[in-house]
């Protein structure tokens, strides 16, 4: 669902990488380079960042236009 | 027998161990995985969690974060004197969480995470993820982080890698490198000396029993 905290394998912290993978893999870095500069050398730990997928950001937005509708609704009313 | 330390950093350590038998460090390899104590989070008692993410699974993500560990300070709860479920002043530590009220969908994060008890206390990094709000949701917890060990359940290894093996291609002459890394929460140097003194008071306890045997 989100971003796992560490490698299922080793038990390595791998969740505080994330955020700072994703913005260099986004800004074009090579995902291979990008984890060898971070030091991330376990294939175990380089699935954990390679593989996931952030299903929470795929769900939230229905929660947004909710929130957005329900204040909508509540200024209609007044 | 002779000690020499390769490499040394915060969560890393390789330690060259010549003239100790190979079952004697694999005894200090395995006790630095499963029996050196750790902090965790073990019981949460949830105040309000209206985020999409179920109770269990924000419990489970709160247990995994690794929190920075003093050994001096705490005791295991079955060595503690307290009869309280949530434990007591030497073998607990509490700590709360409150998202507040947000204007657009923001992340949580570790950092949130307040030490009430003991600030030392802390998760090892303030920028561990843990749960993500839409505007309206809301989480709020309190959360009681206590002492375990690996055997345990995996949130309470305080190594996450732990190697052994011959410095040289063969195997002939006593001579071992052991590599602890660790996660944060006690240093790999701190984890090494622990593990070393968990054998011996095992050891002595030992001796002792056998020593009874003869009366």
């Amino acid at each position: 669902m989100m971003k796992p905290i560490r490698c299922f394998t080793c038990g390595s912290l791998v969740a505080e990488k994330y955020s700072e993978f994703d913005k260099l893999v986004k800004a074009g870095g090579d995902p291979n380079e990008v984890m060898n500069s971070m030091k991330i050398n376990r294939y175990c730990c380089r699935r954990m960042l390679l593989s996931n997928v952030n299903i929470i950001d795929h769900v939230l937005p229905f929660y947004e236009y909710l929130n957005q509708r329900r204040a909508e609704f509540e200024s209609d009313t007044l | 027998m002779k000690l020499k330390v390769l490499e040394k950093s915060i969560d890393r350590v390789k330690i060259q161990l010549q003239g100790i038998s190979l079952s004697y460090a694999n005894a200090i390899r395995r006790i630095a995985l499963s029996e050196v104590p750790v902090m965790a989070i073990d019981n949460i008692i949830i105040i309000e969690n209206s985020s999409i993410m179920y109770d269990e699974l924000l419990a489970h993500r709160l247990g995994l974060i690794p929190l920075k560990t003093d050994l001096s300070k705490y005791v295991l709860p079955k060595d503690c004197d307290c009869d309280n479920s949530l434990g007591c002043l030497k073998c607990s530590v509490s700590l709360v969480l409150d998202s507040g009220d947000n204007d657009s969908t923001k992340e949580i994060l570790s950092g949130q995470l307040k030490s009430v008890s003991d600030t030392t206390t802390i998760p090892v990094n303030s920028n561990i993820p843990i749960v993500k709000v839409a505007p309206g949701q809301k989480v709020s917890l309190e959360a009681y982080a206590r002492l375990g060990t690996g055997k345990e359940h995996a949130k309470w290894q305080a190594s996450n890698v732990s190697i052994l093996k011959p410095t040289k291609e063969e195997d002939t002459d006593n001579d071992y490198t052991l590599e602890i890394e660790s996660t944060g929460a006690l240093s790999a140097i701190e984890i090494f000396v622990k593990a070393t003194e968990i054998l011996r008071n095992e050891l002595q306890e030992f001796t002792e029993k056998t020593g009874s045997l003869k009366k």
